[in-house]
């Protein structure tokens, strides 16, 4: 099997995982849109998801949460604002369309979403690589273009710009709960690119999932 | 006489992940079977109760309801040998569904 398709299957586990997990916090049926990534230079990233079309450059909700240990790399989560608020309605069981801005417990609830989802994407990863990969606390931003936070995710990661490789795909997923709502994000894996390497390398070694 | 296949396609979507995942199992069954299926897409953001009937949790999945046994495979169908062997079409180990339609990981 090819590395690729390694990734596919890990991707696909570790994305099952997330939503079951997602599933958990908000006590309902959550269904993924299984997307798979693609490893791609910084340079070339772009939002592929159809969420505004100006995303880049307006104000966005980001999770963004530091992976350290062995490997150095940065996660970034990213919501449309409506469909952030539309996130912290399901969350909290209120009528959709109710939550106009986010209060501190709205973010906070948002963070920890952003935590179940990223954290649990690694903990699979992490068990099929057998990488010691440790997520830190996620943190939110709602008020800066998506654009800065990437410049500024990049700029920890090196400082020069260069050999930054990104694992980019969607994380998108339905719920009855909210009847035809689609909710996309924007998910975004960034690693040192020797390290995304060793992510790969070690990939190839393990047995078919 | 040989069964009819009869399969459930489940998207969430009118995207470009659920266009490929249709064309590609299209391909696979109009070259491996045509005219011996029956084929139902259904898309789970018109339809979430046929989602819940099924315990669907990933899209795309596809669902082999008969003949029997019943399999589910996950993910977009692009690997042409595992979508065969998931529909029992070869000989090939399944390494993606098991006869009790849970992924084997």
């Amino acid at each position: 099997m090819t590395q690729n398709k390694k990734l596919q299957e890990v991707h696909k586990e570790a994305c099952l995982k997330s939503s079951a997990a997602l599933a958990k916090l908000i006590g309902q049926q959550t269904i993924i849109d299984i997307v798979n990534p693609e490893a791609k230079k910084v340079k070339e990233l772009a939002p592929t998801v159809d969420l505004d079309k100006t995303a880049m450059k307006t104000a966005v909700m980001v999770v963004w949460l530091p992976v350290r240990g062995k490997v150095k790399g940065e996660v970034l989560l990213m919501f449309s604002q409506e469909d952030a608020f539309d996130l912290c309605d399901l969350l909290f069981k209120r009528d959709p369309g109710t939550t106009k801005e986010l209060t501190e417990l709205d973010k906070s609830a948002l963070q920890e979403l952003g935590n179940i989802i990223c954290g649990s994407y690694f903990s699979s990863l992490a068990n099929h690589v057998r990488i010691k990969i440790v997520e830190h606390m996620a943190q939110l931003t709602f008020d800066k273009p998506f654009e800065t936070m990437l410049e500024r995710t990049i700029e920890r990661l090196a400082p020069n710009h260069t050999d930054v490789t990104a694992l980019e795909t969607e994380f998108n997923f339905s719920t009855p709960a909210f009847k035809g709502h689609f909710f996309k994000s924007y998910f975004l894996v960034l690693f040192q690119t020797d390290q995304l390497k060793m992510i790969l390398d070690a990939l190839q070694k393990i047995p078919a999932v | 006489m040989t069964e009819k296949y009869i399969l459930k396609l489940y998207v969430m979507g009118d995207t470009a992940n659920s266009r490929t995942v249709i064309k590609n199992l299209n391909d696979i069954l109009e070259k491996e079977i045509k005219d011996l299926y029956t084929l139902d897409v259904i898309d789970v953001l018109e339809n979430p109760q046929a989602a819940e009937e099924y315990k669907i949790l990933a899209t795309p999945t596809l669902i082999k309801i008969s003949p029997e046994p019943a399999r589910r495979i996950i993910g977009d169908l692009s690997d042409r040998g595992r979508v065969m062997s998931g529909l029992d079409l070869t000989d090939e180990p399944k390494q993606l569904v098991d006869s009790n339609e849970n992924i084997v990981s």
